[in-house]
C-alpha cells in the first residue's frame, strides 16, 4: 500500500509549522526524514498517521484520504513504531505485542489462541522470541525497539511509520534495527522513519526527505539529496559527506 | 498465576462468612443454615433471634461492604489504567468530594436518609461532568492534565463548600451526622438501598467488562492507542462515566471512603499483572474482601463503632509508603 501526502500544510491551531509538503512512499521503499530539532517531524508523522488533522492538503493511504478513516480503519494501513519508552505498567512484552492486535479483534473481544501465534511469530521474525514472556520495563533500549517493531508487525498494516527507531541505542542496536527495517522493506512493506543520524539515512532509505524552514526542502534518492551542501544548511554546521574505500559515503564534520 | 483465582474467591468466601458471623450479636453455622432454609421455603416455624439479626441487619451490611469495596476498587482500576498512573484513586475527577457536598446538604437541610443519598450520588455525577465539560472546553492542552487538574480544581471547591455547611450546622445533631458520613460508614445500609444501588454498579461495570480489553490498550497514552485503532475520545468518556457511576452509587450510601480504590487495583496488580482484563475482575474480588474485613475490624474493634474511612486511612497510609521505599522503576 502506498503513502502519499499531497500539498499537506502541518501543524496545529493557529500555529503553522510546515506548508505544501508532498510525499510518497510505495511498497518496498523506505522513506527517510532528516531536519534540524523543531523542524516538524513529530507534527507531519502526528499528521500522517490520522493523530492531527492536516491544516490543508490530505494523506492517503492508496487512494483513500486518511482524515476520513476512523482509527481502527487507519490502524489496519499503517502502524506506528513509537520511540522505545518504558510503560507506566510492567507489561510482558508478549502482551505489547498482542496489543497490535487490537485492530483485527472484533469491539468486545480479547485477544486469542491466533493472535497470541501471530505475536510469537513476529517475535520470532524478528530474532526475539525468548522475549516473549519478559517484563518490558526490565528490558534493553534495543530489545524494547524490536517489541514494538513487533507489535506494529502483529497489527499486520502494510505501511510502517517510525519515530526515530534508531534513538538512544547503542551502535550495535542501531545497525540491528536498520538490518531488520531494510528487511521488512524487501517483504513489501511500505516504512517511512525519521532519524537525527544522515548516516542512517545512507544506510536504509530508498529515499529521503529533508524537512527544514517550514517545509519540504528536498526529497530524493540518498545520494542526490544528503550532500555537504544540503546537510551544511540544514543543521547550520559544516558537514562534508566523503567515500570510503569501500565506496560506502559517511558524513563527518569538517573540523578535525 | 492459575492459582491465584481460587485464592481470591476463597479468601472471598472466608471474609464473607468471618463478616456474617462476627460482631455484637454472636452468629453460629446453625443460625446460618436456618435462614438458608427460610429464605429457600424449606422451613418454617418462630425466627430465632441469631435469624432475625442476620437477616434484617448483618445481611444487608456485608452485601454493602462487598459491593462498596468491589466498586470502588474497580472503578479505581479503570481510572488508573486511563490516566496511566498508579498513583490516581476513583476522586481523581471530584466525585466523592462532589458526593460529600450534596450528602452535607442533604443533612443540612434535614432532609430524610433516601433523599441525603440521592443528593450525594446527583452531586457526584453533576462535579464530574463539570470537570469534563471544563476540559473539553480547554482544546489544545493536554486532554488528561487538564482532566486531572480540573478535577483537583472541582474537589477543592466542593471541600471548601463542605466546610462552609459544617459552619452552618447544628454542632449538637448535624455535625456528628456530617462529620460520621465524611469518614463513611456502612451502619445504617438497608436492603432497600442496595437494590437501587446494584443495578446502578452494574450498569457501570457491564462497559468495562464488555470493553475490557481497548481500555487496557488505553494505558499505552492517547497517540498509540489511535493508532492501534482504538478511538480514544470515546472510549475515554465512556470509562470515565462507568467509573463515576459505579462510585457515585456506592458513595451515596457508604459515604466517602478513601484509599480502597487507590491500594486494592495496586495489590491486584502485584497478584495477576496490569492486564486490565485480569486486573479489572482480580481488583474487584480483592476490594470486596478487604472491606468485608475492614467493615468486620470497625464494628468489632471498641465498643463504639469505629468509621470505615479512619480504618482504611491507617491501613492504606503505611501500605502506600511501603510502596514508595520498594523504589521500583515501574508499577508491577
Amino acid at each position: 500500500m502506498r503513502l502519499a501526502a499531497r500539498d499537506l500544510d502541518i501543524g496545529y491551531r493557529g500555529h503553522v509549522v510546515g506548508r505544501g509538503i508532498t510525499l510518497e512512499v510505495s511498497p518496498g521503499e523506505v522513506l527517510c526524514l532528516l531536519g534540524p530539532n523543531g523542524a516538524g517531524k513529530t507534527t507531519l508523522f502526528r499528521t500522517l498517521l490520522g493523530l492531527l488533522q492536516p491544516l490543508g492538503g490530505s494523506v492517503f493511504a492508496d487512494e483513500l484520504a486518511v482524515d476520513r478513516l476512523k482509527p481502527i480503519e487507519i490502524a489496519k494501513r499503517m502502524a506506528y513504531v513509537p520511540q522505545a519508552q518504558v510503560t507506566e505498567f510492567a507489561y510482558r512484552v508478549l502482551d505489547v505485542v498482542l496489543m497490535g492486535r487490537t485492530a483485527r479483534l472484533r469491539t468486545f473481544a480479547t485477544p486469542g489462541a491466533v493472535d497470541e501465534r501471530i505475536a510469537c511469530a513476529k517475535l520470532a521474525d524478528l530474532g526475539v522470541a525468548d522475549l516473549a514472556e519478559a517484563d518490558f520495563t526490565r528490558i534493553s533500549g534495543g530489545q524494547r525497539q524490536l517489541a514494538l517493531i513487533a507489535r506494529a508487525l502483529a497489527q499486520e498494516a502494510p505501511i510502517l511509520v517510525m519515530d526515530e527507531p534508531t534513538a538512544s541505542l547503542d551502535f550495535g542496536n542501531q545497525m540491528m534495527v536498520l538490518s531488520r527495517i531494510r528487511a521488512l522493506a524487501g517483504q513489501g512493506h511500505s516504512i517511512v522513519l525519521s532519524t537525527h543520524d544522515p548516516d542512517h539515512a545512507l544506510l536504509v532509505a530508498s529515499r529521503v526527505a529533508i524537512i527544514a524552514d517550514g517545509g519540504l526542502r528536498a526529497m530524493g534518492p540518498p545520494n542526490e539529496v544528503v550532500t555537504a551542501a544540503t546537510l551544511s544548511a540544514i543543521y547550520r554546521t559544516d558537514v562534508r559527506v566523503e567515500e570510503t574505500a569501500s565506496g560506502r559515503r559517511v558524513c563527518v564534520p569538517g573540523w578535525h | 498465576m492459575r492459582l491465584v483465582a481460587p485464592l481470591l474467591l476463597i479468601a472471598l468466601a472466608a471474609a464473607l462468612a468471618l463478616a456474617l458471623a462476627v460482631g455484637p450479636f454472636p452468629l453460629g453455622l446453625d443460625d446460618l443454615a436456618r435462614a438458608a432454609g427460610r429464605l429457600t421455603g424449606m422451613s418454617d416455624g418462630a425466627q430465632t433471634p441469631g435469624e432475625i439479626v442476620l437477616l434484617r441487619v448483618r445481611l444487608p451490611r456485608v452485601a454493602a461492604a462487598a459491593l462498596v469495596g468491589a466498586a470502588l476498587a474497580g472503578a479505581g482500576t479503570a481510572y488508573q489504567t486511563l490516566f496511566r498512573n498508579p498513583l490516581v484513586s476513583p476522586d481523581i475527577l471530584g466525585v466523592a468530594s462532589g458526593a460529600g457536598l450534596g450528602a452535607v446538604a442533604g443533612i443540612l437541610l434535614s432532609l430524610p436518609v433516601i433523599l441525603i443519598q440521592g443528593l450525594a450520588f446527583a452531586f457526584g455525577l453533576t462535579t464530574v461532568a463539570l470537570v469534563y465539560l471544563i476540559a473539553a472546553a480547554m482544546r489544545g492542552l493536554d486532554r488528561t492534565l487538564v482532566l486531572v487538574l480540573a478535577g483537583i480544581v472541582m474537589g477543592a471547591l466542593a471541600g471548601a463548600c463542605i466546610s462552609l455547611v459544617k459552619i452552618l450546622a447544628d454542632p449538637y445533631d448535624q455535625l456528628p451526622a456530617i462529620t460520621f458520613w465524611l469518614l463513611g460508614s456502612l451502619a445504617g445500609v438497608k436492603l432497600i438501598d442496595l437494590s437501587i444501588v446494584a443495578p446502578l454498579v452494574l450498569v457501570g461495570l457491564v462497559p468495562l467488562v464488555l470493553l475490557r480489553w481497548r481500555i487496557g490498550v488505553l494505558s499505552l497514552g492517547e497517540d498509540e492507542a489511535r493508532s492501534l485503532g482504538v478511538d480514544v475520545p470515546r472510549l475515554r468518556a465512556l470509562v470515565i462515566a462507568a467509573a463515576t457511576l459505579m462510585t457515585a452509587s456506592v458513595v451515596a450510601i457508604s459515604g466517602v471512603i478513601g484509599w480502597v480504590g487507590l491500594m486494592i487495583p495496586h495489590i491486584a496488580r502485584m497478584l495477576v499483572g496490569p492486564n486490565f482484563d485480569r486486573l479489572l475482575p482480580a481488583a474487584m474480588l480483592l476490594g470486596a474482601t478487604f472491606m468485608l474485613v475492614v467493615d468486620t475490624l470497625g464494628r468489632s474493634l471498641a465498643r463504639v463503632e469505629t468509621p470505615i474511612g479512619i480504618l482504611t486511612a491507617v491501613l492504606g497510609a503505611p501500605f502506600f509508603l511501603w510502596l514508595l521505599a520498594r523504589g521500583r522503576r515501574s508499577w508491577s
